[in-house]
């Protein structure tokens, strides 16, 4: 069976949402979980479910499929990264990835820290060949269903060079051909405005790079072009990409708000509220960030999924989702397929 | 690339002095500081990748670990035959510096691709190359593994092929990012040039069979050495077929040699059974000694 260490220190509610989150993928993914953290703290939390179980609140699940590591130390939101990476060599980041490392379990599931998650992972488990930084890499929905637009990196990388936001595509074609299934994807440049001299130092150069590549390069895409489903993979430095993100759950939860609000402002439009819900339901499912649980790094040797720091039990449960769709998928194994086949013949001379 | 070994090694540090020494620059600091432009330069690319396998092997053979068979994918080969003590590292980085150059002059820019075909056997392959000759040159570059051929050739015909690839069921048809159409026919004048620099060296006979690009055979002496080297340029390298005969010879482990662990992977692809290790750095350095002397 497929195991997957999920931090159980990380998150903003951390370890009430990690432990949910397992006992919900255990239950339902056929997977095991080996939970990394303060034993007594999981174990606590474990016995509160049960508890509760036995109240008839909670579909059973069986423990036998979920497991604790120990670790005592534990990084924190504000703790510097380079420093706690260096330091607590015992936290449950980094006991987490010993046991990928190890081939104990085959994935890492972590709502803490980004940064420290990253570091620790590429130190750890170790980057794919080729791959200068790893990037994180997440789906957005778009208007075409089953047709996502992947944005990388959205937080793994505040600063980069020209020839990490190359990297950045290579990486997002082969995640958009390999998991979402788009041919010869089409690659777009976030920037601020679509003409080539549009833009910062960066992504000027960037653009450079990539018009010369054999990318399937579209050009500079606005703020705006994320979810019209016009690209595949929108390429932008981590700090950039995050910003995005972030903007883009606000806005959906303003709108989620202001829609709940405006429905119940008088007795006609609940009544219409009431008809629509099963379409509201499926809209906010399609937007909810819980939904799609976490953003798999990629350019790692093994498998690593970051999620939210205020992820709930539901975002827990699905980044374990994703977990185990990139390790069923063999994505690193097509990922290094195909960049192997680059990497031998660009030997020779690249363009 | 290369600096750990640099740093831990004194034989790979020499290694890197050497190359500097050969080619007249600093290819030790481009190597270790950038910038990756630089690097990327096909006057450097392939010195660079020479010079840190070169610096691998020195540093895995203070070991006293011997090897029964050497072979080495397309610049690689060069390795090799270093690693049999045919060929001196100083020749081998000058003349790998002039195969690039030679190999990228070879075609005007533009005028050339290489495509990835992934989940097609090589003889599907083959087919298709056929088809897509209407447009122009096209054919197997590189046979990586018993799905994953690399092809070479015009452009247009190059990516006709692949089109009729994804239709015949291939899982994937990449282009590549390579400034040139390698190892097929269209290299010819590249060959052509490289034959009076190769005529120059020195080649002694080899002191383990080196398994060779172009034909997938073994041989052992200086002057077949050279001949392989001129004539995989603008030949497919038959890396599956390769592997598979050292396979069929006995070989049950590997040992990738420089950076990256891309060999390795294809290995495994060809093969589940044998033990693939690498070393390209300190740490797989300890890891695939260990793992030998055991």
């Amino acid at each position: 069976m497929l195991k997957i260490a999920v931090d159980a220190m990380g998150g903003d509610y951390a370890p009430a949402s990690e432990v949910e989150g397992a006992i919900e993928a255990a239950r339902d993914l056929g997977v095991g979980i080996l939970l990394v953290g303060r034993t007594e703290l999981i174990q606590a939390e474990l016995d509160r479910h049960r508890r509760s179980r036995a109240l008839g609140r909670t579909r059973f699940w069986r423990s036998s499929n979920i497991e604790i590591a120990d670790a005592r130390e534990v990084v924190t939101m504000s703790d510097p990264v380079a420093a706690a990476v260096r330091r607590k060599k015992n936290s449950s980041i980094r006991v987490a990835a010993k046991l990928v490392r190890d081939g104990v379990a085959q994935a890492l599931v972590s709502a803490g820290n980004t940064g420290a998650v990253m570091m620790t992972s590429k130190l750890v488990i170790g980057s794919l060949p080729n791959v200068d930084r790893p990037a994180l890499a997440t789906v957005l929905p778009t208007l075409v269903e089953g047709h996502g637009t992947v944005i990388l990196d959205v937080g793994a990388n505040a600063e980069c060079k020209p020839s990490h936001l190359y990297d950045f595509a290579v990486m997002g074609s082969l995640y958009s051909s390999v998991i979402v299934g788009v041919d010869n994807p089409r690659v777009g440049l976030l920037s601020i405005g679509e003409e080539e001299i549009k833009g910062n130092d960066l992504t000027k150069e960037a653009f450079k790079l990539l018009k010369n590549s054999s990318i399937n390069f579209i050009g500079n895409v606005e703020g705006r072009d994320m979810y019209t489903g016009q690209v595949d993979v929108v390429v932008c430095d981590g700090f950039t990409g995050n910003v995005a993100l972030k903007v883009s759950e606000g806005v959906f939860e303003f709108i989620m708000l202001l829609l709940k609000h405006e429905l119940k402002a008088s007795l006609q439009t609940k009544a219409g509220a009431m008809l629509t819900r099963p379409a509201f339901r499926e809209f906010k499912k399609r937007l909810d960030y819980a939904e799609y649980g976490g953003a798999p790094l990629l350019g790692i040797q093994g498998v690593t999924v970051i999620c939210h720091g205020r992820s709930n039990a539901k975002a827990i449960r699905n980044a374990i989702a994703v977990a185990r769709d990139y390790c069923l998928g063999e994505v690193n194994q097509k990922i290094e397929s195909q960049l192997g086949a680059a990497v031998m013949a660009s030997r020779d001379g690249r363009r | 690339m290369g600096r750990a070994l640099y740093d831990a090694v004194p034989a790979a540090r020499e290694i890197f002095e050497q190359a500097d020494e050969a080619l007249g620059s600093k290819l030790s600091s481009l190597c270790f500081d950038g910038p990756d432009e630089e690097l990327r330069l096909t006057a450097n690319t392939q010195p660079a990748i020479l010079a840190a396998s070169i610096a691998a092997l020195k540093a895995l053979e203070q070991h006293d670990l011997a090897a029964d068979f050497v072979a080495g994918h397309s610049l690689g080969e060069y390795s090799a035959l270093v690693a049999a003590g045919s060929l001196s590292f100083g020749d081998a980085v000058v003349t790998v510096r002039k195969r690039g150059l030679f190999m990228q002059e070879a075609v005007p820019a533009g005028e050339g691709a290489m495509a990835a075909l992934i989940g097609a056997s090589p003889e599907v392959v083959s087919a298709i190359c056929l088809e897509a000759q209407e447009l122009g040159t096209c054919s197997p570059a590189n046979l990586n593994s018993p799905s994953q051929t690399v092809i070479a050739g015009h452009r247009s015909a190059v990516e006709k092929a692949a089109e009729i690839a994804k239709k015949r069921g291939a899982k994937r048809a990449v282009m590549l990012a390579v400034s040139a159409p390698f190892h097929c026919e269209l290299m010819s004048p590249a060959a052509a040039r490289l034959q009076p620099v190769l005529e120059e060296i020195s080649f002694a006979d080899l002191r383990i069979p080196l398994v060779t690009n172009v034909d997938a055979a073994f041989i052992t002496s200086g002057k077949e050495a050279k001949q392989s080297l001129l004539r995989q340029v603008a030949s497919p390298v038959r890396w599956s077929e390769s592997v598979r005969l050292m396979l069929d010879s006995g070989v049950t482990t590997f040992v990738e040699v420089g950076p990256g662990k891309v060999l390795s992977g294809l290995i495994r692809q060809i093969d589940r059974d044998c033990t693939v290790l690498n070393v390209e750095d300190a740490q797989s350095l300890d890891a695939t000694v260990a793992a030998l002397e055991r």
